[in-house]
């Protein structure tokens, strides 16, 4: 770490105190950027680990969400823990944690103290609900925060119950956001100076995703849409659907109107072509169950491939739905270095992990490294880097401080 | 008033939402965004309906930025974007890969005309690969990427998150991308092509569902609301006004939901000791919990949920979220005037810097709103010029 140069984050240390998915997901992404990052776990582990099966200390979220990042343990209720964390404090351009608000305080190693350590040092805290405000304290997982930021209520069907999205996205988004606001932080210091408190709370980064919701609640005269399913709020978009394939389902969403007409010819029917019906769409969302019959009729006898294959010759927006296997062992995610095989200490096999989002062109590759065990890195970081002794770390060991 | 992005130029070809959500998040951190439309406007545009001015999401995206127009397919306009390229920051669109190259005003022309450029592009797929070229939209992504197969009921088809999260989420991608680019440039020198594929930013969403494949060899049934037999109580509950959601972390918490539910005796009931005996008895759980749910409103829930510390949330639909107290209270929701959509709840950021300020609302642009302040003003030219830019369609 910090040996490549042509990265863009060469030589920036990041101590990272996150759990579970949103902070993890944000220091995931400044190691695989070049950052040396430093996840400091409580002996035991962090809470994520309690997850994988008995006897390992990784399950797939553990494996994807700290790659690339150094371990060391750290007892933060313990005085000399807490003296540890201040050297390290000393040392780092950044720290990240979600802790629920006010559990670094309690510790005594918030942010104003920390601050006052190294006024350079960027702060980052990510929650469910921030800092302040009336909500600040309730239990916040990627579930409830789903529920409450308005997310939930616009997913399923509207005879049944809202509907959880099966991947944590809120999670995901929240880190995503938490890695922007600290290199906003950072990106800041280099002009001033100061390191400052960063904070991204999960219900308030999904909400610029509720925009098509919004606009549709506004244009209904400020009227709740029903839940649509997969189709488009108030059935004002068609054909935009989820359609059944022979061998599964397929994704079609018309944006122009000349959409219409080469799907009509990937269909084979032109014969449609001057249908005053569906010659627009105000009229095929007034014609919305003989458009979807036309649409189902031709994706219901064929399969996901030969949909895709006419679909893209004929230009109309389409994309079979894929289940996990399928995406995991994408052709065109394992051509562009996004996805790749890698051996894990705790797989018997090798597994697919993925690299960052975020591409850099002409930067170097990171090389993946994988997520270490609990405490791997206590030597390194401690011994060499902070100066502690051998004997200093046997005595943090047998006194539960590391 | 300070803000974090105050000195930063923003060249922004943003359409829809993707790009322009990156660059909403940059004109609220104080960055001068200039926002370029061709001569109609942007897409998201035509989907105003007829007799409205503008739209929602039109107005939450685009706050705080000034648009002009341009017609890059003509010569005069390909070189007034030089001009403005060789005092900008970054350029960000989000057009289909090579758009940018056939007019002309790729990354390679670009960084050669200003090599301390961050150019950011925003797409489905990503700008190489065998999929490169599949159109993207929102829907498509969320079939391709995985996270619709593993949306809905067991016995039912695959469902989309109802909200165009693969688009935000690759907004919020552009933006981190961009501000680690200019980070490094502060000490390189040099810009970059960043790049985000929207399907790679959501990838990280399956981790969980990864997990059981991984240990199972097979892919895991969709779960609806459910945790696929792995916590327990987790759900969504009926309560008297709608619903809400639990997720129980901890042994803790089920000890507080039967506390509040009144029935303590369980507390010691072999059944649903550990989170594992209580997935063995699902069934009878959930009548447990939905006895006590059904008998309180959601804000009853949410008052127990506080005194007991269960985790759980009232499901809200959009009108209880837009007037959120605690979102009002710390600001990141906030009344305006919107000239044509009227007195309006618009977000501020979700990117917080203490300390520092975010700049005060400025609603959406109209289509080409700030020709004359930017052509005239910062380009420096005269009104006759404008005037015939404006005559042969170039702006």
């Amino acid at each position: 770490m910090g040996t490549t140069q042509n990265v863009p984050l060469a030589g920036f240390t990041i101590l990272d105190l996150t759990q579970f998915y949103q902070g993890p997901y944000a220091t995931m992404m400044l190691a695989k950027a070049g950052a040396d990052v430093i996840k400091i776990e409580p002996p035991g582990g962090e809470s994520l680990r309690l997850m994988a099966p008995p006897g390992k200390e990784t399950s797939m979220p553990v494996a994807m969400l700290n790659a690339n990042k150094r371990g060391v343990t750290l007892n933060l209720k313990t005085d000399q823990g807490k003296a540890i964390l201040r050297k390290l404090v000393m040392k780092a351009d950044a720290l990240v944690e979600n802790y629920a608000p006010g559990v670094m305080d309690r510790l005594g190693v918030g942010f104003p103290v920390l601050h006052e350590l190294n006024p350079r040092m960027v702060y980052a805290s990510a929650t469910g609900f921030g800092l302040s405000g009336p909500d600040r304290d309730n239990l916040a997982m990627d579930f409830t925060v789903q529920a409450a930021s308005g997310v939930m209520s616009t997913t399923g069907y509207a005879d049944g119950p809202p509907l959880r999205t099966g991947a944590p996205y809120v999670d995901i988004l929240g880190g995503a956001h938490l890695y922007a606001a600290l290199m906003t932080g950072l990106l800041e210091r280099e002009r001033t100076g100061v390191g400052r408190l960063v904070e991204v709370a999960m219900v308030e980064a999904v909400y610029p995703c509720l925009a098509t919701v919004l606009d549709q609640y506004h244009r209904a005269g400020r009227k709740i849409p029903a839940r649509t399913g997969n189709a488009f709020a108030n059935h004002n978009r068609a054909p935009y659907n989820v359609y059944q394939a022979a061998d599964g389902y397929v994704a079609i969403i018309l944006v122009t109107e000349g959409q219409w007409q080469n799907l009509l010819r990937a269909m084979g029917r032109d014969d449609l072509k001057e249908d005053p019906r569906f010659i627009n769409n105000t009229a095929r969302v007034a014609h919305y169950a003989e458009t979807e019959a036309i649409v189902n009729a031709w994706t219901n006898a064929s399969t996901r491939a030969t949909i895709f294959a006419a679909t893209s010759k004929a230009k109309v927006p389409c994309a079979p739905v894929r289940d996990i296997e399928e995406v995991m062992l994408d052709p065109h995610m394992h051509g562009r270095g996004t996805l790749e095989w890698v051996d894990h200490y705790d797989y018997e096999y090798p597994v697919v992990l993925p690299n960052s989002p975020l591409r850099f062109h002409g930067a170097d590759k990171v090389a993946t490294k994988v997520s270490p065990h609990v405490g791997e890195h206590n030597q390194q970081v401690y011994g060499e880097w902070l100066g502690l002794s051998a004997a200093d770390l046997e005595g943090l060991k047998a006194d539960g401080v590391i | 008033m300070t803000l974090p992005l105050a000195d930063l130029t923003v060249i922004d070809f943003g359409q829809i939402f993707q790009g322009s959500y990156a660059t909403v998040l940059m004109a609220k951190g104080g960055a001068n965004v200039i926002k370029i439309e061709p001569p109609g406007g942007e897409p998201l545009r035509r989907r105003t309906p007829p007799g409205a001015k503008s739209t929602m999401s039109f107005a939450m995206l685009n706050a705080n930025k000034r648009a002009i127009t341009l017609n890059l397919k003509t010569e005069r306009g390909r070189s007034l974007l030089f001009d403005m390229v060789k005092r900008a920051d970054v350029v960000l669109e989000n057009f289909g890969p090579g758009a940018m190259d056939r007019l002309g005003v790729g990354w390679t022309v670009l960084h050669a005309l200003n090599p301390r450029l961050i150019y950011a592009s925003g797409t489905g797929y990503g700008l190489s690969g065998p999929s490169r070229d599949n159109l993207a939209m929102d829907l498509t992504v969320q079939a391709a990427s995985g996270i619709m197969s593993v949306t809905g009921f067991p016995d039912g088809p695959p469902v989309r998150a109802g909200v165009t999260v693969a688009d935000f989420m690759g907004g919020t991608h552009l933006y981190a991308g961009i501000m680690t680019a200019l980070y490094e440039r502060d000490r390189s020198g040099q810009g970059r092509l960043v790049e985000i594929a929207m399907q790679e930013a959501v990838y990280y969403t399956l981790a969980g569902s990864l997990e059981q494949y991984n240990r199972t060899g097979k892919v895991p049934p969709r779960s609806g609301n459910g945790a696929g037999g792995s916590i327990a109580p987790y759900g969504v509950f009926p309560v008297k006004d709608g619903f809400i959601a639990v997720h129980t972390g901890t042994e803790g918490h089920w000890h507080n939901i039967l506390d509040a539910a009144g029935r303590a005796d369980l507390k010691n009931e072999a059944r649903f000791r550990t989170m594992h005996d209580r997935s063995a008895n699902l069934a009878e759980v959930n009548t447990i919990v939905t006895a006590w749910t059904s008998e309180l409103t959601k804000a009853e829930a949410v008052a127990q949920a506080r005194k007991y510390r269960i985790p759980l949330a009232p499901v809200r639909d959009v009108s209880e979220v837009m007037r959120d107290e605690h979102m009002h209270e710390r600001g990141a929701l906030e009344w305006t005037e919107h000239p044509d959509l009227g007195h309006v709840v618009m977000p501020t950021t979700p990117l917080r810097l203490h300390g520092l300020d975010v700049a005060p609302m400025v609603a959406s642009p109209r289509v080409g709103q700030h020709n004359d302040e930017i052509y005239g003003g910062w380009l420096g030219l005269s009104q006759a010029e404008l005037d015939s830019l404006r005559n042969d369609g170039i702006i």
